[in-house]
């Protein structure tokens, strides 16, 4: 592995101990430019920053330099404080108004952190039974959110995106933890059947929330990075949230039911493969994860997982040839869910499906015919997008593809 | 003119006051400094500092206002407000070491008196100063509503 992104995880797991670095060794600039372009990427700089800041090393760092990135991890730490804050007070709200959603992910995990608001989350996602979206989307109308698409039919989606005028906040309104429209993860759905029986409070940042038992919990944050691996990658965050997750409540987790539950996914392989790298690399050993010997027993090579989601980014959006590549990464789960052999299919990628485009092209739910139209669109707009960017070409975007399809293969996600 | 004598014990109890907070040493250092009396009490300083010592003494509790989040990152403070806070609206404050310790030691309620001494605890110096400090602090950032009164 390169030596900055062996840099980058000791930085990362040093902050995750609530630690600093002590390198004293020559770092060049270049790799401080690297560590840093990463941690910005993933998401994590307030984290980097603050736990490499004053070692030896750092003495090198140019001053102007430095004080970018101290100027940039502060503002992302005081953005997230302010978010945290309203959230806190929204949720409040929403409780006085009996519409109590499921708090998912963000404050869940970002209050396992040492620092809670180094960890920046985009949003907060809620999740609300169907029969209960109204009187919640009423609630949250009363606090002053808006829906961010008030063109979207609120009946019809299963999630809804909310703001508010003069504030960070930015919250998802879920019907279902994923959507259901999707081919390649639309079915992730069943295994969360039961998931209101087993609700459980639990205390983040001085407050109580209502959210997914511990088990449930711990299956949907690997879903979403499988998920998010299938599109174009996922970020070293959400591996970290894995990590603090099942240390915080391992001893509560049935272990054995989420490996069950991996496997209707073919997951297994690949959440062993996150595992791996949480032991490896974050200072999270098994037994500090409570994980169960069944999960230690699988044999996987982590090491090309981690290249990749370092190199994919928060969303694996590091770039748009990466981002364009997911149509072929998510055709070739689709096609292997339906036995058909899992190609990265360049067809496929260019002339998608009705249903894999009616997310951006929301006319073609009610009038399929339109499909060509769609296309064209897709076309006319990648093509100026190229031409404007280095980072986005087609060529690109199939070489991508082409190896992550590999790489569901080898983490036995595909056949 | 013999102190006692003289001076009521309502004089004498304020004395004491300032004897114990390090404000004065001696009786007697007071008469060769330029001393203001109002209403029965003594300072030491100029007009402003006699406000702020009258006012301080008094058992007024300040708190930090809890729309304003302390955050710290790289060695460095900031105050970042919640919500309509008039003019520090999408603004951050930065914090000394002093200011940031002083911030977290009115996190509950506290009296000047009571933030003094914890700051003499916690630092080396002139008490004297370390009191001014203390003082102003309050003064400063209540005038700007970051401390609110109890």
């Amino acid at each position: 592995m390169k030596t900055d992104y062996i840099l980058f995880l000791q930085a990362l797991k040093a902050s995750l101990e609530n630690k600093k670095v002590d390198w004293t060794q020559e770092i060049t600039l270049e790799q401080w430019e690297t560590i840093f372009k990463l941690a910005d990427l993933h998401n994590v700089l307030p984290m980097i920053y603050e736990s490499v800041y004053s070692c030896e090393a750092a003495k090198s760092i140019p001053l102007q330099m430095s004080s970018v990135i101290a100027g940039k991890a502060m503002r992302s730490v005081s953005m997230q404080a302010v978010q945290t804050a309203q959230f806190k007070r929204l949720y409040a709200h929403l409780c006085q108004a009996d519409a109590v959603p499921l708090v998912v992910k963000g404050i869940v995990c970002r209050s396992l952190y040492p620092n809670p608001d180094y960890r920046f989350s985009g949003d907060e996602d809620l999740l609300i039974p169907p029969e209960k979206f109204m009187q919640c989307h009423k609630a949250m109308l009363d606090f002053g959110m808006q829906l961010t698409e008030p063109e979207k039919d609120i009946e019809a989606a299963h999630e809804l995106g909310y703001g508010k005028a003069k504030s960070p906040i930015y919250i998802e309104l879920h019907k279902s933890l994923f959507p259901p429209e999707s081919d390649a993860y639309g079915d992730f759905n069943k295994l969360f059947e039961g998931i209101w029986e087993h609700t459980v409070e639990i205390e983040a940042e001085g407050e109580r929330f209502l959210t997914l038992g511990y088990t449930d919990h711990l299956f949907y944050l690997i879903c979403h990075a499988l998920k998010h691996f299938l599109h174009s990658g996922f970020g070293i965050r959400q591996v970290c949230d894995i990590a603090l997750f099942a240390e915080a409540y391992g001893e509560n987790i049935d272990w054995q039911s989420v490996y069950e539950r991996c496997q209707n996914v073919n997951g297994e392989v690949f959440t062993a493969a996150l595992f791996k790298i949480c032991d490896k690399y974050l200072g999270f050993d098994y037994d500090a994860m409570h994980l169960h010997e069944i999960w230690r027993n699988i044999e996987t090579d982590e090491e090309m997982l981690l290249e990749d989601l370092l190199e994919a980014g928060v969303y694996g959006d590091s770039d748009l040839s990466r981002k364009h590549s997911s149509n072929m990464t998510l055709g070739a789960v689709a096609a292997d869910k339906k036995g058909k052999k899992a190609k990265g299919g360049v067809i496929k990628s260019v002339f998608p499906s009705a249903k894999a485009l009616s997310g951006r092209y929301p006319y073609l739910e009610k009038k399929p015919y339109l499909l060509p139209v769609a296309w064209t669109d897709r076309i006319l707009k990648y093509r100026k997008e190229t031409a404007s960017m280095s980072d986005n070409n087609a060529k690109a975007s199939l070489k991508i593809g082409g190896k992550r399809v590999e790489l569901l293969r080898k983490y036995k996600i595909v056949k | 003119m013999p102190i006692n004598g003289y001076y009521n014990k309502k004089y004498l109890d304020t004395v004491d006051k300032y004897k114990k907070s390090g404000i004065i040493i001696n009786v007697n250092r007071i008469l060769g400094t330029n001393i203001h009396f109002v209403s029965g009490i003594y300072f030491r300083n100029n007009k402003t500092g006699e406000k702020l010592l009258e006012k301080a003494l008094q058992d007024k509790r300040y708190k930090a206002n809890p729309d304003f989040l302390l955050r710290e990152i790289g060695g460095e403070a900031v105050l970042v407000p919640l919500g309509d806070v008039g003019v520090f609206e999408n603004t951050m404050l930065s914090l000394n070491d002093t200011c940031a310790f002083l911030w977290k030691v009115f996190q509950s309620p506290k009296t000047a008196q009571e933030a003094i001494d914890e700051a003499k605890a916690a630092y080396e110096g002139d008490a004297s100063e370390i009191e001014q400090g203390v003082l102003s602090f309050i003064k400063d950032y209540s005038h700007y509503k970051l401390l609110m009164e109890e």
